[in-house]
């Protein structure tokens, strides 16, 4: 007799373990499909926020904007040097400027 | 019979007729038992039940809106990961015409929120016959809101995606569009539609910054010369890689129905043209790889050529005797049939098979021009291919062709997916070092030289060099006088090309501001000029100081031009 009470028992005590265990998993298994859904959402979202900032950002819109709002235009060439021809500081092992640098030798 | 008698023992449980004491003390007994049978059956039903719920599976509700979202189409990218084409979420608004009872209501509840549709067309929609009717596609958010808040019962709305073009008119034609089902029908959308429609994404080649510029230039000189239409490519002589590409007239992929055939038409892959001129970079090409001639010698162009009735002329007649740098420099269509006979057809032939001028180039796109060749290619074939007439080939052929000549002497096949850069690609000898290095040259006193066609597309410090090109377009079966296709080819920076622009105008009429001229060197070489100093610091070209060694050395001084011997310094 006490066997079986004692199995009872035990049998009650997984049985209850087992539900709760269950329970949790449900419970873990809806937090899941819940987050799987906000991935999805967000992903949508994206698509869509990436098409918008592409659209805002086309060059088209930036190549007008920058003109008329900022008055930028493209860099002349003779604004761009290449680094040989800046003057470099004097030191003690280079005692004297060497004959090609400064920009008035850069022949375009 | 055992029924009656079951009854009457049951009766005589319920309403025992004679209450004895000792038997309705086993009547009692009979009671209590069947009562406590009873509960213990009420009992187990619920545990049963109990159980039942307990072990059965948990059903999650998931939403539909976005349940088919992963399965969309996939994304194409510029070279530099811009989009060119992706795929939104979108809410469809239909309507179930048989769970709507009166229309006329429904239809002026709906018609403040459907500014496309006018009442009797949404009236039409509302009363079809069947139990899907489309009322709107693209249903902002706001409007989605203030539908649902009027609570029309047969008024529903579904989820679904739509393709969108955010660069709307940039490089239409390459990206082409899709129907309603999102299948590609044209451009890459369709070459490439297995791969997008299974979610794959494509990264082009084209990019789209470098692709507004060119845009935008070839459109602004296209009206200030009131030309008909307008096509152009950057190509990267390197890798073979298209990175801009323009037909004009365009259309908007956003709104692809609305278009016209003729802006649906790509003339940059489609189209097959006779080139004009600008094939003579070819043919002196040619000539100095087989070794017809060379840089020293000298041809006569003083005489036009009798040819099949016809005579080949200069525009500009020359006096005497030129040499190869200046037959290019000067465009002598006389020069230049003198050369190809020196060639000799089948050579010229050949070299045009090697430059793929003679099949459909292997562009990843569906529009891709088939090449209308000679019947046969006898010598006055030869001299009419010599300064581009009697053999049409798509601009993209010819832009490849001559990048092999301009640039290191290799073809590479033109592509219009962006190249791995880790991934070898094929590369084909054509021209050796030698003949390149003369042909750029060439090129750039077309440019440089004060005799030279092309003397507006000089843009200062990045060496342009190029061919301009004007052919005549066939109209009633003859070449008209008045109606050109003025081209113009250009590689830059002359002592190392690393990109190649052609652009081509179609009829432009000449203006006051030219007097009255419509020749390339008008209409399209200050476009191109303008275009080199828009991209050429995007594309990390530095500008090029020629009296450098290591600069001047890509280049050979020694060409007369109008007896003149040209110097570094004049490059």
């Amino acid at each position: 007799m006490r066997f079986v009470l004692l199995s009872c028992f035990l049998i009650a005590v997984l049985g209850s373990g087992l539900y709760f265990a269950k329970l949790s998993v449900d419970e873990q298994y809806r937090t899941l499909k819940q987050l799987e859904h906000e991935i999805k959402s967000q992903t949508e979202h994206n698509y869509v926020l990436q098409a918008e900032w592409t659209y805002l950002t086309r060059p088209e819109r930036l190549l007008r904007l920058s003109q008329s709002l900022l008055g930028m235009n493209s860099i002349a060439p003779e604004r761009i040097l290449p680094i040989s021809s800046i003057p470099m500081a004097r030191t003690k092992s280079t005692p004297s400027l060497s004959a090609n640098a400064g920009a008035g030798n850069v022949v375009y | 019979m055992w029924y009656i008698k079951a009854i009457k023992f049951f009766q005589s449980l319920l309403w025992p007729s004679h209450p004895e004491p000792a038997k309705s003390r086993k009547i009692a007994g009979y009671r209590l038992v069947f009562s406590g049978f009873s509960i213990f059956l009420i009992f187990c039903l619920i545990g049963f039940k109990t159980v039942n719920l307990a072990i059965k599976k948990t059903q999650v509700p998931i939403d539909s809106s976005v349940a088919n979202f992963d399965k969309t189409r996939g994304t194409i990218f510029d070279q530099k990961g811009r989009i060119l084409a992706s795929t939104v979420p979108v809410n469809i608004l239909y309507a179930d015409p048989k769970h709507i009872f009166n229309p006329e209501k429904v239809a002026s509840a709906l018609l403040p929120f459907l500014p496309k549709l006018t009442k009797e067309t949404l009236l039409k929609r509302l009363t079809k016959n069947s139990r899907f009717s489309e009322l709107d596609r693209k249903l902002t958010p706001k409007r989605h809101s203030a539908i649902l808040q009027l609570g029309l019962p047969g008024i529903y709305i579904k989820p679904a995606t739509i393709r969108i073009y955010p660069q709307g008119n940039e490089a239409a034609h390459i990206i082409g569009a899709v129907d309603r089902d999102n299948n590609g029908i044209a451009g890459i959308e369709k070459s490439q539609n297995e791969l997008l429609a299974s979610g794959g994404n494509i990264y082009l080649s084209i990019d789209a910054g470098l692709q507004t510029i060119l845009r935008a230039a070839v459109k602004s000189q296209m009206e200030k010369f009131e030309a008909l239409g307008g096509a152009s490519l950057i190509l990267d002589m390197k890798t073979g890689e298209i990175i801009a590409a323009a037909s004009l007239p365009d259309f908007d992929p956003n709104h692809f129905m609305l278009s016209t055939d003729a802006a649906r038409f790509n003339q940059v892959t489609k189209g097959v043209y006779e080139m004009g001129s600008i094939f003579k970079v070819l043919n002196t090409a040619i000539a100095l790889e087989s070794g017809a001639i060379d840089l020293q010698q000298t041809i006569d162009v003083s005489k036009p050529i009798p040819v099949a009735g016809q005579l080949i002329d200069d525009y500009k007649p020359i006096n005497g005797s030129i040499g190869v740098a200046e037959i290019l420099v000067r465009s002598s269509n006389i020069g230049s049939a003198h050369i190809s006979q020196m060639i000799g057809p089948q050579t010229q032939r050949q070299y045009m098979n090697q430059l793929g001028l003679l099949k459909p180039s292997s562009l990843e796109i569906i529009e891709n021009g088939v090449p209308i060749l000679p019947k046969n290619w006898s010598h006055i074939t030869a001299m009419t291919v010599s300064y581009g007439y009697g053999l049409s080939v798509s601009m993209v052929q010819a832009a490849a062709a001559i990048a092999a000549a301009a640039g290191d002497g290799y073809f590479i096949t033109p592509t219009l997916l962006k190249r791995d850069p880790n991934q070898p690609f094929k590369k084909e000898r054509v021209f050796s070092t030698q003949t390149s290095k003369a042909v750029r040259s060439m090129m750039r006193l077309v440019v440089s030289n004060e005799l030279g066609t092309g003397n507006k597309a000089d843009a200062k410090g990045y060496l342009v060099g190029g061919k301009t090109g004007t052919a005549e377009k066939v109209k009633d079966k003859e070449f008209s006088r008045n109606a050109n296709r003025v081209s113009f080819v250009a590689t830059f920076p002359a002592n190392d090309p690393a990109f190649l622009i052609m652009i081509m105008i179609d009829e432009p009429v000449g203006q006051k501001h030219s007097y009255n001229l419509a020749t390339a060197g008008w209409v399209v070489a200050p476009a191109i000029k303008n275009i080199v100093n828009q991209i050429a610091p995007i594309l990390n070209i530095q500008p090029v100081d020629i009296l450098r060694p290591e600069n001047s050395q890509n280049l050979m001084p020694v060409m007369k031009i109008d007896g003149e011997e040209a110097t570094y310094a004049t490059y």
